[in-house]
């Protein structure tokens, strides 16, 4: 497996992993409340800053354990998986946000929207890395 | 999505009347990864043209001597 496999593993279990602390603090805050939570930005600026040092965290340590292979420039083929991986995201964070903008005209509800929203953001990332690993194994 | 090309390849042999040069070996001189050289030996991506003709000019060979159509 090449260094930017390895990553892409690394950020698909970091962005799904902080991504199910970050809803699972928006439920117990909405559970509270008997309502949607209104959005905290303190914790989303949190979370951020949570997945921006994990990231580099596990960029260093999968570097580290093999450097030959961390330092080169992507070849066509990584590009490649890229740039498809980033085109399926894209595709699923459309229909997500289709769905959340037709659950807000149903329930005009601005709290739920935004949770949906980071979501829709939150899945979508974590499905390129899901993309990307499967062009990887299964080719592209 | 993923879907695999119709084309052949003999990379693999050509390696080995190289003198077994190695996956690493053939991958620097046509500057991809050493992952690259196996997703092309495995028939899972086609290398660009590029690529393609660095391969055979590694092997000192013709294109058509590396690489195959197995479609209609």
């Amino acid at each position: 497996m090449g260094f930017r496999e390895k990553l892409a593993w690394a950020m698909m279990v970091i962005m799904a992993g902080t991504g199910i602390v970050y809803f699972g603090w928006v439920h117990m805050q909405s559970s509270a409340l008997g309502a949607w939570a209104p959005p905290n930005i303190a914790f989303v600026a949190g979370y951020v800053i949570l997945v921006i040092v994990l990231a580099i965290v596990a960029g260093i340590g999968i570097g580290i354990s093999r450097p030959s292979e961390a330092s080169p420039p992507m070849d066509e083929r990584e590009r490649l998986i890229l740039f498809a991986g980033e085109v399926w995201a894209a595709r699923l964070l459309a229909v997500f946000i289709l769905l959340t903008l037709g659950d807000f005209a149903l329930n005009q509800n601005g709290n739920r929207l935004f949770h949906l929203v980071f979501a829709s953001l939150i899945v979508s990332q974590v499905s390129e890395y899901v993309f990307r690993i499967w062009f990887y194994r299964k080719g592209v | 999505m993923a879907k695999r090309p119709p084309i052949t390849n003999r990379v693999k042999d050509l390696r080995d009347q190289h003198d077994q040069m190695s996956q690493t070996a053939l991958a620097k001189e046509i500057g991809v990864t050493r992952q690259t050289v196996i997703a092309i030996e495995q028939g899972k991506y086609s290398p660009s043209l590029e690529s393609a003709f660095r391969i055979a000019r590694v092997f000192g060979v013709g294109l058509e001597d590396v690489f195959g159509w197995d479609g209609d």
